[in-house]
């Protein structure tokens, strides 16, 4: 086992280079964030270094805590809706998704074919512009601005895609208990279809841009590694298990909403270049991964079912009756999944939710030894966290 | 591939306090002090690769603890233990040192939920700041009206 200054590495790591041994350095302990550009919010990592190697990384959360379970019950079940939006802020659909599933599973809802569709359409949506942001920041972080504004691009006309049927930008409240609140205007489908031709059109420029770029490639391809054994000790899943070796995808392993209807491929770890788990693949991992979206989005508009978008008996004054439930489900981060218990009264019992950026944040504290300060740069974009999730 | 329930009856027949295999979320129920060892068992004998989720429930007689695991290898399933608590001074062994997913897990339900996990190397608040009173998530939680001499009321 190589190690650096004391510091033990994991397989595949690359050790930063050491100081020579007449050059004497002192231990430094200093905060990074929670006003720092690269930790995406209100992050702060407590570090110990040596020179510009990280001895130990301590992420410190909780900025952002307003106690989303706690308000959860205290809401009627149609008011706490908008709020786990709030979750995830940049794949605010799945989170809708991550609180209905269990509650509809608890209560034998049955949701309309049309509806659950379209749930999957808005799902993938909301996914590859979700990894088109994350892999424009990732470049945004390693020193390439421009491939963020190319990104940033489809992402904008995304959105308004979004907008037009749920009238939101970032938050959508769209996903509602049995069903979805608006059916799709006239027209909506072909400006759908032509939007993930252009995003089909652009993955080729986005890959030449960033990631097949020399820079880029030196920079990423065999930082941070996170291998398998280390992501499913500390619970990390998502694109990230994924680009270590992992085929866990719970929209092909335990489908939900219709899932299993659609044909799609699960990308797995490694690509072209770099190893598994590193910060490279990572990143291919998600423009991998929204090139699927496509395909599902493209398969579900094709064969949208006619019919109701709602579950009749599910009305504005809906309550679950007791019961309780656990359901994961897939978003653009990992697995967002609630166990949610009903004492049949008017709010839910209990609602707790498992962010998982939550999980995916705590591998920092074991990944991040021996590396150099700017590799933990590479190694926070790569793992691409929401501090709205983290802290709920 | 055994099933938890029937995994844990054979491996410790009188850790098992109640076992729930149909509805909507089947789980077993097991007692306190036992937890590692349960654990331990779904690893081995049923495959649970994954601690998903820590949960710490309040119900007005009791506390529970919920365990999720996940098996990854097909087919995928979670697995569900449940830990009753008394109410006056919950605490049970930690997982921490079986799974890293443990240790946030558990400061969280530390944290919100006030149920102690003995053995745990880091046993912190991790959300709330460390000068907090009280823990949240509890049904009897009453809101601070100030804090730090903020008003909290309006």
């Amino acid at each position: 086992m190589e190690t650096i200054q004391g510091v033990k590495l994991n397989e595949g790591e690359r050790a930063a280079p050491v100081l020579p041994r007449d050059i004497q350095s002192d231990e430094l302990v200093f905060n990074m964030g929670p006003q720092h550009p690269s930790t995406h919010g209100v992050l702060r990592l407590m570090l110990r270094t040596d020179g510009e190697v990280v001895l130990e990384a301590q992420p410190l959360i909780g900025n952002l805590h307003r106690c989303c379970e706690k308000i959860l019950e205290n809401l009627t079940y149609v008011q706490g809706l908008p709020y786990v939006d709030r979750m995830d802020y940049l794949g605010a659909i799945n989170m809708e998704m991550g609180l209905v599933l269990p509650v509809e599973k608890a209560a034998g809802v049955e949701v309309p074919k049309r509806a659950q569709y379209l749930r999957v359409v808005m799902c993938e949506l909301n996914r590859v512009i979700s990894h088109l942001f994350a892999a424009g920041q990732f470049g945004l972080d390693m020193g390439a601005f421009t491939p963020f504004l190319y990104m940033f691009r489809e992402r904008e006309e995304g959105i308004n895609v979004l907008n037009e049927i749920t009238g939101g930008r970032l938050l959508y409240h769209y996903i509602r208990y049995g069903g979805v609140t608006r059916d799709v205007p006239k027209g909506w489908i072909e400006r759908c279809l032509k939007w993930c031709d252009r995003v089909d059109e652009h993955m080729d420029e986005y890959n030449s841009l960033l990631t097949y770029n020399h820079i880029f490639l030196n920079r990423t391809c065999g930082v941070a590694v996170l291998d398998k054994e280390t992501c499913l000790d500390y619970g990390v899943t998502g694109p990230i298990l994924r680009a270590a070796g992992v085929p866990r995808d719970l929209r092909k392993d335990m489908p939900y909403s219709c899932y299993e209807d659609f044909d799609f491929d699960v990308p797995v770890g490694p690509f072209e270049k770099g190893v598994a788990g590193d910060s490279w693949n990572r990143h291919r991992q998600r423009l991998r991964e929204a090139e699927e979206s496509i395909k599902i989005i493209r398969q579900a508009l094709k064969n949208l079912p006619e019919g109701e978008t709602q579950h009749p008996k599910v009305t504005r004054a809906w309550k679950a009756p007791a019961g309780e439930a656990y359901v994961a489900s897939e978003a653009p981060r990992g697995e967002i999944s609630a166990y949610f218990v009903s004492d049949g009264g008017k709010f839910p019992y209990r609602m707790r939710m498992r962010g998982p950026s939550f999980y995916n944040i705590a591998v920092l504290e074991t990944c991040s030894r021996g590396l150099l300060i700017g590799d933990l740069i590479a190694l926070m974009g790569s793992v691409d966290i929401t501090l709205g999730e983290v802290d709920r | 591939m055994m099933t938890p329930a029937a995994a844990l009856q054979e491996a410790l027949p009188d850790a098992v306090v109640e076992v729930i295999e149909d509805g909507t979320h089947p789980f077993v129920r097991v007692q306190g002090e036992k937890i590692v060892e349960a654990a331990r068992v779904l690893r081995e004998k049923c495959g649970a690769e994954m601690l998903h989720q820590v949960s710490g429930m309040d119900f007005e007689d009791r506390y529970e603890v919920v365990y999720h695991f996940a098996r990854l290898a097909s087919p995928a399933e979670f697995f569900c233990l449940k830990v009753s608590l008394p109410r006056d001074n919950p605490q049970l062994p930690s997982l921490a040192n079986e799974w890293r997913a443990a240790n946030w897990g558990e400061r969280e339900t530390w944290d919100l939920m006030g149920i102690r996990f003995i053995g745990h190397p880091h046993h912190y608040r991790i959300l709330l700041s460390e000068d907090w009173v009280g823990h949240p998530l509890r049904k009897d939680y009453q809101m601070p009206t100030s804090y730090h001499g903020i008003d909290c009321t309006k």
